[in-house]
């Protein structure tokens, strides 16, 4: 492979809008060389109005985006150097795969020999050299996205762009494909994009992860990072689910804050954000971390509504006496579900240090998702 | 589907078939006796006219030329309807909507004051010589009316629609999103017109290619009064024969030859489109 690694991608400050509407609003981020980064929001959030800016297909507002520190805004997106792997992989319908996968080098004025020899390696490196013959229309989604792949890997990028790649496919081929595309992407070293709106996706297959809402940067870290120190409530039900129960303040004590749920129960909980005392807050806990307990050892009690046995977990749904709904998940056992639906269970939190306080009402509870 | 539902297809298309049958396929076999005979009282068997129309040098040539000037007229419609449907294809449904109004507007418009304006515009008091010389950017007035350059200018305006509609048709079925893939691959503007738009289109383009071809080689008011006596193709020659010379028989074997040369041509451009659609997929 003759791929130039790693090129960085910065995003500087970078704002759209279309007619006066914001799309964007000053993004800033570093992308480093070789790496593969997410963008991962809701609709609406930004995330494709981002991807066509750094492919050049729209000019920002404001900002610039940088190549290994050197600002492409006056490319055209031919000359960008930035491969593009479309959500229904676009590839040219009247084509065959062989013609589409060397598109770009002919474009570019390749000498045939080239072209051919190129051509060939791309197939042989995304496993579809027998099918050099086919028309697009005459392969399999995964197969559509292989070919997508290796035209825009042809010309040698410095950069890809994958929108939302994996969404047409149906969900048993998407993890197989992912992992494939994972490995190419890390064997060619070439800097990636990825645009989803699949949280799953993002946690996968990302080294880092950039959350947008609204045309701005919610949080950007490792998917860890985001998983377990997600530092805003959008971010915290946007990545997995998130069981917020209602809690009122009640002390500070260092670096740890007692809590008064709305059950009554008290509990202490690490936390470095500024509440006040008697501010009413939410207590995030994440499904894997509300286990069962005997009546001792519980801290609050509530009603099984619903068990979904999901093969190797079974996800519980609870109420409190509250009227909080609970979601979470236990390790199947041999031998069927330990709980029934109506049933009391008694329920406490396995690590304090692994929930998060964010306060109520300044924030929409409900995330876009 | 269901038999019933194919004999209730049928029936609902009888009546048009019997007003088909009776208007159009009924007088071309009329035609096809005249041209069969040997003079218009009784039928009397005779291929002379056919012979006659098929090795005249003269008839041969108008023929010749008829179908040059129809394939002229076609490209040249074809080359002006593409920069159109470029327009039409970035537009929103908005600017789509007026492209199509203007393209539809001039055939509110009868062909024959198409035609007589057109007359108005190239004539040597016209609006094109007058506006010239009144900017002083030429002495004497510009010989356009009765060429045949302005009488393909001319087709060309009238023929516009057939050609932009299908054209833009095609263009508008092409995902956006190929064009930004060919692009983002590093294609120049004119590479991603040749390869990707220009192909995909071409279904739209020749459909539209034959219909102009089919209308523009048998205009003869357009042809007759903006192309001047002196250039003669065919309907005005069959003209000539049926009604200046009353040679009714040669005038109706004159007209089967043109229309089977036109129709084989639309059947020969047609096979060879679908061969060429064919064979770029490979």
């Amino acid at each position: 492979m003759t791929v130039a690694r790693g090129h960085q991608l910065t995003v500087s400050r970078v704002s759209h809008a279309y007619a006066g509407v914001p799309a964007l609003t000053e993004i800033s981020l570093d992308i480093p060389p070789g790496s593969l980064t997410a963008l991962l929001g809701p609709s609406g959030c930004g995330k494709t109005t981002l991807l066509r800016v750094i492919a050049g297909f729209i000019r920002q507002t404001a900002g610039s985006i940088l190549v290994d520190g050197v600002s492409i805004d006056d490319m055209a997106a031919a000359e960008r150097s930035i491969g593009i792997v479309f959500q229904n992989y676009a590839l040219f319908p009247h084509m065959s795969v062989t013609r589409n996968v060397g598109y770009g080098l002919r474009a570019r004025g390749k000498p045939t020999a080239v072209v051919a020899e190129r051509t060939a390696e791309m197939l042989r490196l995304v496993q579809m050299e027998k099918f050099g013959n086919r028309l697009p229309g005459e392969l399999s989604g995964g197969q559509q996205q292989r070919i997508a792949l290796a035209r825009a890997l042809a010309v040698e990028p410095k950069i890809v762009l994958l929108d939302e790649p994996f969404s047409a496919l149906d969900k048993s081929l998407r993890l197989d494909m992912q992992i494939e595309v994972k490995a190419l992407l890390q064997r060619t070293g070439v800097t990636s994009i990825l645009v989803t709106h699949d949280q799953e996706e993002a946690l996968s297959m990302a080294d880092q992860v950039v959350v947008l809402n609204q045309g701005r940067i919610e949080q950007l870290g490792s998917p860890a990072d985001l998983y377990d120190r997600p530092r805003t409530l959008f971010v915290n039900q946007f990545l997995g689910h998130a069981n917020l129960l209602r809690a009122t303040l009640r002390s500070r004590d260092g670096g740890s804050v007692g809590l008064e749920l709305d059950t009554g129960a008290a509990c202490a909980v690490p936390s470095d954000k500024e509440h006040a005392p008697g501010s009413a807050v939410y207590l995030s806990v994440r499904p894997e971390n509300l286990r069962l307990t005997d009546a001792d050892g519980g801290l609050f009690t509530a009603t099984v509504r619903q068990v979904l046995p999901l093969g190797s977990m079974d996800v519980i749904e609870a109420e409190t006496a509250t009227g909080t709904v609970l979601k979470f998940t236990q390790p199947h056992q041999r031998g069927g579900i330990r709980n029934t639906a109506g049933e009391l269970i008694h329920m406490a939190i396995r690590d304090p240090a692994a929930c998060t306080i964010y306060s109520a009402g300044t924030q929409s509870t409900s995330a876009d998702h | 589907m269901r038999a019933g539902g194919a004999v209730s297809g049928y029936l609902s298309a009888a009546p048009l078939a019997l007003l088909f049958t009776v208007a159009y396929l009924v007088p071309v076999v009329i035609l096809v006796i005249i041209s069969l005979s040997a003079s218009t009282s009784g039928f009397n068997f005779t291929l002379v006219h056919y012979v006659a129309a098929l090795t005249n040098g003269f008839n041969l040539g108008i023929l010749f030329d008829t179908l040059v000037l129809g394939l002229q007229v076609s490209f040249a419609t074809m080359l002006a309807a593409y920069p159109i449907g470029l327009l039409f294809m970035r537009c929103g449904p908005r600017g789509r909507a007026i492209i199509v109004f203007l393209i539809l507007l001039p055939m509110l418009t009868n062909t024959v004051v198409r035609t007589f304006a057109w007359m108005i515009i190239l004539g040597r008091e016209g609006v094109i010589n007058i506006s010239l010389m009144s900017i002083g950017w030429i002495e004497e007035p510009l010989r356009m009316l009765y060429t045949r350059t302005g009488l393909i200018v001319a087709l060309v305006q009238i023929f516009l629609p057939l050609m932009a509609l299908p054209i833009n048709a095609s263009l508008a079925r092409i995902n956006d999103n190929l064009v930004k893939a060919a692009e983002g691959l590093g294609a120049s503007r004119f590479y991603v017109f040749r390869t990707v738009i220009l192909p995909l289109s071409l279904p739209g383009a020749i459909a539209g290619f034959l219909l102009t071809f089919a209308g523009s080689s048998t205009a003869f008011v357009s042809q007759t009064l903006v192309g001047g006596g002196r250039q003669i193709f065919m309907p005005l020659l069959i003209y000539q024969q049926a009604i200046g010379v009353q040679k009714w028989n040669a005038a109706a074997a004159l007209s089967i030859v043109f229309a089977i040369s036109i129709l084989v041509i639309v059947f020969a451009m047609n096979r060879y489109s679908r061969k060429y659609l064919r064979g770029m997929d490979a």
